[in-house]
């Protein structure tokens, strides 16, 4: 058997299986299963990617046919996996990194009864299941079908906490916003069936020039608004932070690690159609670095940590589709990686406080807490760090690999650049600004101050190890001009072969380390100020509410996207359906029937056959208006 | 115009002018009378049209035993003169209601009105034109061999109704 | 002629006949509930006889009594799914009408099988008289079967009277269309109206008998606005009458839309597709937005029904083999998908109601009703790893690619219409999921407590739905190969 197929299937089973018999088997068993299943697959994956690894660069490509799918007269689809460096690395990422914070959920949900505890490791199982779908997919269907397997675990996840009506309502924006995005990814499926008769990449993608360029330009931005609704780029980001109710672990596995980089993921394995259309390109580069800036600007002001760590994933997710837009989908990629690393970091350091202060995440009643929990908080900075991109780590690395891109690259402009630079000033900013408010100064919050206490060993091991990683994992792709030893672009080349000229050396040296003192000053100045604001005794947080200015106003209401989401979509959706209901159901046509006392009151008129035949009436009347109708469309239309 | 198409447009308006008396008459008697006479005028157009067989069957089995049994139950059950209230709510539905129904009968007339002549013509090419004893036998070939089936269909929408009719209309017998 | 072909619709009359004897002998104080058992059995005899027959694979099909009886494949699959459609209604009646002490259970079951009977002539019609003939004895059917609670509940009996009503005024103006029809072409046999379509002239009385048979075929199909039935009716009808109405009822409607429309009036598709799509787009608008404020779970998912309705559509429309293909897995899938949820929420209304609210906490309660439901619904909203999902995949596929093909723009424009509304049912369907996993249970609300009791019946029908809703879902591949083949 494959290997593969273990690491696939095997979380599944064990999802299947603690789902049902998990609140019978105790909370440790139902843990141990969990991890051990998502450890077991990272072996097999490891296993997988080494044996890949051993092919000839040119043939690293591994088809897995699991079963026919259908097999229609003209069409035929497989459950069929693909193995190749690109997937390689996501399985990588998504059974090592899940399998840490498997370890660290271990310890956050002990306080949940053994039931909701087996619950939780059966979704987050399940979602890991999904998500691998979702990168080892081997055509089209496979992978949209892991698409929305994602987003099905997504939902249950963030709506976890039974009774919590705002994580209802956060899981089920969630769903419904990626099911926006993915009406485009469905509709480009569709127009790649019907250009190529086939859903399998190895049948589209390297023949991807035969499609016409206007047809490349629509299914490339219908692709992009699958990958923009998953990737949580604006305007489709608003799901991402209120999906920050769910727990801790969620949001640090699927709300930053992993599922949010599925868009990424899908632009980098679609490149061959994105490089057919330059206006495609734009629009993911563009979307990307206003993206990226947009959302720093609002994390800069965000008072809940959470918050601030998710406008900050919208963020770098931006670089990330800002990288891939201009052409550098190494470097994009490059940063999906080590932003998995330092970003679930962050979100358990986060989760690590907040269970420490039993529930507080408002950073204006926190601050010095490093005296009390000291691992958390030097992990905490490392991954803040990588975050500003302080030099030498791995967030340095990958993000000035993207600057450099969108200045010099195959698709370069001043303006995304100058939008990339922007945020990162920004980014340094609110990550000094959290750190800062969080563990240093003054306590502002005594009684909570005194009650903080370190998190357990399964919490602390993978805040250390995810430390480590986030420092280790930017050797893997040091800057061209120090080293030849680039074993990321390496592995990853066979997947980009097709593309032209690799443009490092449209770059020179000097612009390189000039770019890079730049980005250090800015880290180094905003840092400071943020220290300044921020660890004396009044620190300058305004109230909730309390707009010092109007461009801090619009900052804190995340410029109004949900405003204005709220007020034309979703209340003008309500709004007609409640006119329907009220006016045409309700009053005009039968709205008796809704409730037995209703019924029971009419029955009287019923049986004298008045008040119902009436509505009866109107009944018949809507079927002759719609005969009338349909007669005169007919008429009018073949006169 | 020949006397055939002026009793054409008698019948075709008695037929109509009767319906509307049936559903507009309270009293169930008369109204199963004026059915009568409806189903008769039918009986008069389906022998205008060269189909007397189905001029007579329609005198038989509808307009005389069925209508027999109707007015049987009728008059058994005691049914006397369903609501007196208006049908209608204000003169607002009456005036919709009017002009719905003009606007649909426009629309058919419409339709109908610009039949393509041409298009009548295969309609008789098979076979020869019935008339007479000949009729009968092309009605019974149709009814037991094409038709066994629909036939039998209808035996069992017979059925059907009669158990209907039991299950929704029994409701005075059941207290 | 070959008598012997409607085998099936022989064996369904013969278990009529067996309802109404043992209705007839057995004395009046024995329960019918066996009848339920006996119904269940019979039908699983036809459907076994049913999967057994092969689909001819051959042109000229096999028709019996001059044509008016045809045995081809679409008319094989479909009575496939009416007959098991018949067999988990009996499966979900038996203990539904029990605890309601229905005195009419006898003529219930005999009315089921009738109506069964009814539909599957219905499919196989091969000329428009049958058709009729057909179509009125399931309506006469239908109209007491939603009746049959009379005297427990108000609104079964008035519901039954307006669908009788409504029903015959749609009657009305499908008969008119077809004497325009056969005025027009001189046939009534379907096989003979589409060799008349191929070569003959549009004028103005076809086009208004092609909006009449569409507009008679769309209440059948209840889309909108010849739905305004739907709601009402479902809400009001015994649960499992509903459940069988909305999935044979409709399967049948969808038949007989291929039939008359692709089929035989397949020549005109210019004039009548335009027609089709109107209503579709008002279908898919309408009943998604409609379904989103409604209280009582039976007519949230009769708006549902609605909606589905306007999807299955989609197929017709296209009017190609694979719109064809993708509107019978379609169907298939709903038929077991809409099933399971009927069932879930007749048993979870006998102890909390009628209203959404009634299966708050059934998450906890019943996690495996909870379960059902939530794979039902979300398998309609065509979420994977259910078969909705691949059903509305084939479909909107079917529909772009026929678009694109055939130059259709329109088409285009409504499969994207459809996408997006279907993207707004998730709203609705998501509150369903919500009540059961995410509300908590009302302390006070009667009958919340304990977990919903699941009589023998009705896990037979869950196992089966459910089993179904999974195949379809995770390998769709056999079921394609015999949809194919019955397609030929």
């Amino acid at each position: 058997m494959n290997p593969l197929l273990v690491v696939l299937f095997l979380p599944l089973a064990t999802a299947v299986f603690n789902r049902l018999f998990g609140a019978r088997l105790g909370k440790g068993a139902a843990a141990g299963l969990a991890c051990a299943s998502v450890l077991v697959a990272f072996a097999f994956a490891a296993d997988s990617v080494l044996g890949l690894a051993a092919l000839p660069a040119a043939s690293r490509q591994v088809l897995v046919h699991v079963y026919d799918l259908l097999d229609l007269a003209s069409f035929r689809v497989g459950f069929d996996l693909l193995l190749d460096p690109l997937s390689g690395m996501m399985i990588l990422v998504v059974t090592g990194i899940g399998f840490l914070i498997h370890l660290y959920a271990v310890g956050y949900m002990h306080e949940e009864d053994a039931g909701e505890y087996a619950r939780f490791f059966a979704y987050v199982n399940f979602f890991v299941f999904s998500m691998l779908t979702l990168v080892l997919a081997a055509n089209f269907l496979v992978i949209f079908t892991g698409w929305e397997l994602v987003g099905v675990s997504s939902y249950l996840l963030i709506g976890f906490y039974r009774g919590k009506t705002s994580a209802a309502d956060a899981g089920k924006k969630a769903f419904i916003v990626n099911r926006v995005g993915d009406f485009g990814f469905l509709m480009a499926i569709f127009l790649i069936w019907n250009a190529f008769g086939s859903l399998d990449f190895s049948a589209v993608l390297p023949h991807a020039a035969a499609l016409s360029p206007g047809m490349a330009t629509a299914v490339g931005l219908l692709l992009f608004m699958g990958a923009a609704g998953k990737s949580a780029q604006g305007p489709l980001h608003v799901w991402l932070p209120d999906a920050m109710e769910g727990p801790t672990p969620v949001s640090a596995l699927i709300h930053a690690a992993t599922m949010v980089t599925a868009g990424v993921f899908l632009v980098a394995r679609c490149h061959a159609i994105f490089e057919l259309s330059p206006l495609a390109l734009g629009v993911v580069a563009w979307t990307g670095a206003l993206t990226a800036f947009l959302a720093a600007t609002v994390a800069m002001v965000q008072v809940d940590i959470k918050r601030v760590w998710a406008y900050s994933t919208v963020s770098q997710l931006g670089y990330m589709v800002l990288g891939v837009g201009v052409g550098a989908y190494t470097a994009g990629l490059f940063h999906l990686l080590t932003h998995a690393f330092f970003k679930a970091l962050l979100f358990l350091a986060a989760g690590s406080v907040m269970h420490a202060l039993h529930g507080e995440l408002d950073m204006r009643r926190m601050g010095g807490l490093w005296r009390k929990m000291p691992l958390t908080c030097a992990t905490m900075i490392v991954g803040a760090a990588c975050l500003a991109g302080v030099p030498l780590t791995s967030g340095f690395f990958s993000k000035d690999e993207i600057l450099l891109m969108a200045l010099r690259g195959p698709h370069a402009d001043f303006g995304l650049w100058l939008l990339g630079y922007l945020g990162a000033a920004c980014t340094a900013f609110y990550s000094g600004r959290l750190i800062f408010s969080v563990f240093f100064g003054k306590p502002r919050d005594h009684h909570a101050y005194e009650h903080a206490h370190e998190s357990p060993w399964v919490m602390g091991l993978p805040l250390v190890l995810l430390a480590v990683g986030s420092l280790a994992v930017g050797l893997l792709g040091l800057p061209g001009f120090l080293t030849h030893w680039q074993p990321f672009t390496d592995w990853l080349a066979p997947v980009f072969a097709d593309l032209k000229a690799v443009p490092e050396a449209s770059a020179s040296r000097a612009l390189v380390l000039g770019l890079m003192a730049l980005y250090t000053g800015t880290v180094a100045v905003l840092g400071w100020i943020a220290w300044r604001l921020y660890t004396g005794e009044a620190a300058a947080h305004p109230a909730d509410g309390e707009a010092t200015s109007a461009l801090h106003r619009l900052l804190w209401n995340k410029y109004f996207f949900d405003e204005a989401y709220g007020f034309v979509f979703v209340r003008a959706l309500l709004g007609y359906s409640r006119w329907l209901w009220r006016w045409v159901d309700q009053g005009l046509v039968d709205g008796t029937v809704n409730g037995v006392a209703a019924a029971a009151q009419a029955a009287g008129d019923f049986l004298r056959g008045r008040v119902h035949n009436g509505r009866t009436r109107q009944y018949a009347a809507y079927l002759a208006a719609g005969a009338c109708l349909l007669l005169g469309l007919a008429l009018i239309y073949h006169r | 115009m020949g006397l055939r198409e002026v009793l054409l447009a008698v019948f075709a308006f008695g037929a109509l002018a009767f319906a509307l008396a049936v559903v507009s008459t309270r009293n169930t008697v008369y109204a199963a009378l004026e059915f009568v006479a409806h189903l008769l005028c039918l009986a008069a157009l389906y022998c205008l049209l060269d189909a007397p067989l189905l001029g007579v069957l329609q005198v038989m089995v509808y307009a005389g035993a069925i209508m027999v049994l109707f007015l049987f139950a009728v008059m058994m059950l005691d049914i006397q003169e369903t609501g007196r209230e208006s049908a209608f709510q204000g003169p607002g539905q009456v005036a919709g209601a009017l002009l719905l129904a003009a606007l649909l009968f426009a629309l058919l007339v419409f339709g109908a009105d610009r039949f393509p002549a041409a298009a009548l013509a295969p309609a008789a090419a098979p076979g020869a034109p019935g008339v007479g004893a000949d009729n009968v036998v092309r009605v019974a070939r149709a009814l037991f061999e094409r038709g066994a089936l629909v036939f039998e269909a209808v035996g069992v929408l017979l059925l059907t109704a009669v158990v209907a009719v039991m299950v929704m209309a029994k409701r005075r017998l059941e207290n | 002629m070959n008598l012997a072909l409607p085998l099936p619709e022989y064996g369904v009359l013969g278990l009529a006949l067996v309802v109404l004897l043992y209705d007839l002998v057995v004395p009046e104080r024995v329960s019918r509930r066996a009848l339920g058992w006996v119904c269940a059995l019979g039908f699983a005899g036809v459907l076994a006889l049913l999967l057994r027959s092969d689909a001819p694979q051959v042109a000229p099909v096999p028709t019996a009594f001059g044509g008016m009886y045809v045995a081809d494949g679409l008319a094989l699959a479909f009575k496939t799914l009416i007959v098991a459609a018949a067999m988990l209604a009996s499966l979900a009646s038996l203990d539904y009408l029990e605890a309601r002490g229905v005195r009419w259970q006898g003529e219930y079951y005999l009315l089921l099988t009738l109506v069964t009977f009814a539909l599957m002539c219905l499919v196989s019609a091969g000329d428009l008289l049958t058709l009729y003939v057909a179509l009125e004895l399931n309506s006469i059917g239908f109209y007491a079967l939603v009746a049959v609670l009379k005297g427990r509940s108000l609104t079964s009996s008035e519901a039954g009277l307006k669908y009788l009503i409504l029903g015959a005024l749609s009657s009305a103006l499908l008969l008119y269309g077809i004497s325009l029809l056969y005025g027009l072409s001189g046939t009534v046999s379907l096989a003979g109206l589409a060799a008349w379509a191929a070569g003959a002239a549009r004028s103005p009385a076809l086009v208004v008998a092609l909006a009449l048979v569409a507009a008679g075929l769309a209440f059948k199909m209840s889309l909108v606005p010849f739905h305004m039935w739907a709601p009402d009716v479902y809400q009001a009808a015994p649960t499992p009458v509903t459940a069988f109405l909305s999935v044979a009822g409709k399967t049948a409607a969808l038949a007989l839309l291929v039939r008359v429309l692709d089929a035989a009036l397949g020549g005109f598709i210019g004039v009548w597709d335009k027609l089709l799509m109107v209503l579709m787009a008002a279908t898919f608008v309408w009943a998604n937005l409609g379904a989103l404020k409604q209280r009582d779970a039976k007519r949230l998912m009769a708006y549902s029904s609605v909606a589905q309705a306007g999807y299955l559509a989609i197929g017709v429309a296209a009017g190609s083999a694979l719109g064809l293909q993708a509107a019978l897995f379609y169907a298939l899938v709903y038929v077991f998908t809409n099933v399971a949820a009927f069932q879930v929420l007749q048993l979870v209304a006998e102890s909390g109601g009628p209203e959404l609210s009634g299966l708050r906490g059934l998450g906890r309660r019943s996690p495996g009703l909870a379960l059902i439901l939530a794979a039902a619904v979300l398998s309609l909203a065509g979420i994977p790893p259910f078969g909705g999902f691949f059903g509305k995949f084939y479909l909107f596929a079917a529909g772009v690619r026929e678009g694109i093909v055939a130059g259709r723009s329109w088409l285009l424009a409504l499969v994207g219409l459809a996408v997006v509304m279907s993207i707004v049912s998730l709203f609705y369907y998501l509150i369903l999921v919500k009540q059961m996993y995410i509300e908590p249970a009302d302390p006070e609300a009667p009958g919340t407590g304990g977990p919903v009791a699941v009589p023998l019946g009705a896990r037979l029908v869950l196992g089966v739905c459910a089993a179904m809703i999974l195949w379809t879902g995770l390998y769709p591949s056999p079921i394609l190969a015999w949809i194919r083949q019955a397609l030929f």
